[in-house]
């Protein structure tokens, strides 16, 4: 297995391997025994209704809630795993980050470097260069020393996705990265994703309400519903018309298109009021 | 440390006490009848009607049950709250005169009861269950000490009693402060109510008795008024106005002693502590304005006499 | 014919920062701070009730460093009054305010609540029980408050952990603070119980609650100088930590931070020094708040420039409030809490209103 020999040399690449994950809130399962494997470098969409558990999967693989089951990374279970060198193999992204107000872009960036300091967090020269670095590589060098309250969602989307960058570490957790972003940003972002992505061998693992989207640039679609894991493939096995109808209570059209891959059309069930 | 704390009230009380005074030496001949009931006694707060005799009085003030004693009412007085520790014979109780419920005294079915603290409403709840309450707050001169033996002696039925009290208090200040030879001009005092330097001014009711002596406390620096003739004096102060005695009224609630004072860091620079011109008072003799302000000039006169000698 | 606006906008390009732009310098500001409080101690101990000139400070003040073998004229009270009196009380000032406005902040960080000051988690009211028990309680004065002050402040916040943490799934911050609530109402409830049934000591009960320096000596400060050193450096280590905390207890979990253990460390490090100041100095409210904050808005909200420039600024505050409370009166006192209200909240508002308004304050 490419993982485990991954492993021993002890080089991380970014394998995820759950298996049985249940995770329970209070009286109510969220996550029914998840199993699945995810190659490194490979973009995992997760999609599913509202209270699906998508933004849950996604924490217990950040190891944000508790879970039963097991979690392994590049071969290695996580369990006892220190959380300094878990956050050098695993980023995540929240869907409402916080941003505090006062803080420059270049402070906030330089936030996502905390797990290659000591406890005490001193920042060294290089920890510097890799974060304006990454500014650079985003595009928003010029916003280096503004303060976050005078950003755009746009530019604290980018901003977001530079801290977490600047974790290195080969897994990337995404919790619904476009949702407060235009069309137009939203493209910009995913491409970024993808981009960045393709040149340094991320594992993305994304949540997505926008099916169009999820098709798009996910390689892989996960479908979850009422916390179990219902279907499994690429976007076109995924998300055919019977399927997302049952799921989603909703009745849509599926268009494939050549250029753009698969295009979710939902349904009106009446049509468009009328005044008479 | 009582009348520290009633300082400001005393001091408002002052304008009421200056009309009333007047008519307490006014107050008409006194009588040789034996004392009759009901009698109507006059008070800064209007005026007590006490129907008979009281043969159970509940006093709340410290100095009230020394006076009590004092007069002669000793015998009628049925109990008095937990700060009244002298004489040793009073019947004390865990009454608390700062917090007093009308209910508890109610049950000690007095026939009268006197405090030097008047909290809200005590005195209406009083009323209403008909029991005659005598305010007597904390005096501010001698002249309203003694006013408030008389009418004690009034309430009681012990009127002569009290005249000869007074008589006898009024002669005894005389001697004690003829028998002491004059303080020079200049001569002071630092009197410590409390290990924070809270001390008092010449114009309260001690400051007064030491005035009688000559003496003239370094508080009046700070304004004769200040915080009601109670103010909290700066060390460095205290220090640099090097007093010529240092009276100690803090010895039992604080542990203050000639030796904790020499230690204090800085005291041992003024010329009363390293001659030891330190006297320590009794707390409760040196707070009270009742019968034992004597034991508390005859205690500083003989000091005096001692330093002088 | 001039591009449009819009047509620049997009062809912008992008500008290369310097590879070393720099983290925030805390270095200008510590350095003002520093020479601030230096210049308030030296006036500090230059003024007082008893009127002492400058020349005659100073040389004495030269005459008690250890290699100089410099010889003051001045008579022995006024030695006494320099070295005996007056410096101790600034030093005192100093540490307890320096504690109380580190304390402030790190409370703030940890708890991400710009209202939270050293006194939340229940330490002030139970130093305030301690206290009032030691006052109330008739032998050994002196002695005892400061250690039944401390141990009740630190009775207290123990309390407020072992309740907050059982009452709720992962120790969060809210339910902390709840608890801490419940656990001062208590504690505050049982003090006013105690001082109300020895009415004759309310006084100087009251004078502790209220704060004061004024029997201030060397044996207090070396007292608490341990346990304020400690805490500071505890606090200080925690200040790029408390930064990332910016983000929240989630985000800074995934960053690799254990916000629970830098939570408890923080509160106990905080607690410890604050009781320990308290213990000396009566409850002297408003620095622990208003310190931190004055010092976010005039530089950065950064808690590498706050923890340390707060250190410094609370220390300079108090040793300016207790000159005031010594010499608005004098030779009378001003209790001090009353002090830093008086002088802090006028001054807090007009810091605020000549900021722009948006400024947030974390």
């Amino acid at each position: 297995m490419v993982a485990t020999t991954a492993a021993n040399e002890g080089v991380a690449i970014g394998a995820v391997e759950l298996r049985d994950i249940v995770v329970h809130y209070d009286k109510t399962i969220a996550l029914n025994g998840i199993s699945l494997r995810i190659a490194p470098g490979e973009w995992l969409g997760i999609i599913g209704a509202n209270g699906a558990g998508k933004s849950t999967l996604l924490r217990a693989i950040a190891r944000l809630v508790r879970y039963r089951g097991s979690l392994k990374i590049d071969g290695r279970d996580t369990e006892s795993m220190p959380r300094r060198e878990f956050a050098r193999m695993v980023a995540y992204v929240p869907q409402d980050p916080a941003f505090p107000a006062q803080m420059r872009a270049i402070d906030y960036v330089a936030l996502g470097r905390t797990p290659h300091h000591g406890y005490f967090g001193a920042e060294s020269a290089q920890d510097r260069e890799r974060s304006a670095a990454l500014l650079d590589r985003l595009d928003m060098s010029h916003l280096a020393l503004r303060q976050l309250d005078a950003m755009s969602g746009g530019e604290l989307q980018r901003l977001v996705l530079a801290r977490a960058l600047a974790q290195e570490a080969p897994i990337l957790l995404l919790d619904e990265p476009t949702s407060a972003l235009d069309l137009g940003r939203r493209v910009e972002a995913l491409e970024l994703v993808d981009e960045l992505r393709l040149e340094r061998r991320l594992t993305v693992v994304s949540t997505l309400h926008d099916l169009t989207l999820a098709a798009q640039f996910a390689e892989r679609v996960l479908l979850l519903s009422k916390g179990c894991a219902v279907a499994d493939g690429t976007p076109e096995v995924v998300l055919i018309e019977e399927t997302l109808n049952r799921h989603f209570d909703v009745k849509v059209e599926i268009l494939r298109s050549e250029e753009n891959g698969i295009v979710v059309i939902p349904r009106r069930t009446k049509s468009k009021g009328h005044r008479d | 440390m009582k009348m520290f704390r009633s300082g400001l009230s005393a001091l408002l009380l002052l304008i009421g006490v200056v009309f009333w005074s007047g008519s307490a030496s006014a107050g008409g001949p006194p009588s040789t009848a034996a004392p009759h009931f009901p009698m109507k006694v006059q008070t800064p707060n209007g005026v007590v009607t006490i129907k008979s005799q009281p043969r159970a009085i509940i006093s709340l003030s410290a100095s009230a049950t020394e006076m009590l004693y004092a007069i002669g009412a000793g015998s009628q007085v049925k109990a008095v709250d937990k700060y009244s520790n002298y004489p040793p014979k009073a019947p004390m109780t865990s009454l608390d005169g700062f917090s007093a419920s009308a209910e508890a005294i109610a049950k000690y079915k007095p026939d009268l009861v006197i405090v030097s603290y008047d909290p809200a409403s005590f005195r209406a709840q009083m009323a209403k269950l008909r029991i005659p309450v005598i305010y007597d707050p904390a005096a501010p001169t001698l002249a309203v000490a003694y006013a408030q033996y008389i009418r004690l002696g009034r309430a009681t039925g012990h009127l002569q009693g009290a005249l000869k009290e007074v008589k006898y208090l009024k002669s005894r200040i005389t001697s004690i402060v003829s028998s002491t030879p004059q303080a020079t001009p200049g001569t002071t005092y630092y009197w410590e109510l409390d290990p924070t330097y809270y001390s008092v001014t010449s114009s309260t009711f001690m400051g007064q008795l030491m005035s009688l002596l000559g003496l003239k406390s370094i508080a009046d620096a700070v304004g004769v008024n200040s915080n009601g003739g109670y103010p909290q004096l700066n060390s460095e102060f205290i220090l640099q106005a090097n007093p010529t005695y240092i009276f100690l009224a803090d010895s039992k609630c604080c542990q203050a002693s000639a030796q904790t004072v020499t230690a204090r860091p800085g005291w041992s620079t003024m010329t009363a502590v390293a001659n030891n011109r330190i006297l320590t008072l009794d707390d409760d003799v040196a707070s009270r304005w009742g019968p034992r302000i004597v034991t508390l000039l005859q205690q500083v006169a003989n000091f005096l006499k001692s330093q002088q000698g | 014919m001039n591009p449009s606006p819009c047509r620049a906008a997009r062809s912008r390009r992008a500008v290369r920062t310097s590879a070393t732009s720099s983290p925030v310098s805390a270095r200008t500001p510590i350095l003002v701070t520093a020479v601030v409080l230096l210049g308030v101690t030296i006036i500090s101990t230059a003024i007082g009730p008893a009127n002492l000139s400058l020349t005659t400070v100073i040389g004495v003040l030269l005459a008690h460093l250890p290699f100089l073998h410099f010889h003051s004229s001045a008579s022995a009270m006024d030695q006494a009054i320099i070295w005996q009196i007056r410096l101790p009380r600034v030093v005192l000032a100093g540490l307890v305010g320096s504690m109380l406005a580190l304390g402030g902040a790190s409370y703030q960080g940890v708890f991400r609540n710009p209202l939270a000051d050293p006194y939340l988690l229940g330490v002030a009211a139970g130093a305030g029980l301690g206290a009032t028990i030691a006052i109330v309680t008739p032998s050994g004065f002196a002695e005892l408050l400061p250690l039944a002050a401390f141990a009740g402040g630190v009775a207290a916040v123990t309390l407020t952990y072992v309740v907050g943490a059982k009452t709720a799934r992962s120790s969060s911050s809210p339910s902390i603070i709840l608890a801490g609530v419940a656990v001062a109402a208590i504690f505050t409830a049982i003090q006013t119980n105690v001082q109300q049934q020895h009415a004759a000591d309310l006084q100087p009960v009251y004078s502790w609650i209220l704060g004061s320096l004024s029997v201030a000596t060397w044996w207090d400060v070396t007292l608490i100088l341990p346990y304020v050193v400690v805490s500071a450096a505890v606090l200080l280590a925690h200040r790029r930590l408390l930064d990332v905390l910016r983000i929240g207890e989630q985000e800074a979990f995934t960053l690799g931070i254990n916000p629970n253990r830098v939570r408890l460390t923080v509160v106990a490090a905080a607690t410890l020094g604050t009781a320990a100041a308290v213990s000396v100095s009566g409850l002297i409210g408003f620095v622990g708040i208003i310190v931190p904050h004055l010092v976010r808005l005039t530089t950065n909200a950064s808690y590498r420039v706050v923890m340390p420039v707060s250190l410094l600024s609370g220390a300079s505050f108090l040793i300016l409030a207790d000159l005031c409370a010594r010499m608005i009166e004098a030779p009378g006192e001003v209790p001090l809490g009353v002090v830093t209200a008086f002088i802090g909240g006028p001054f807090f508002i007009l810091v605020l209103r000549s900021r722009r308004s948006h400024q947030g304050v974390l």
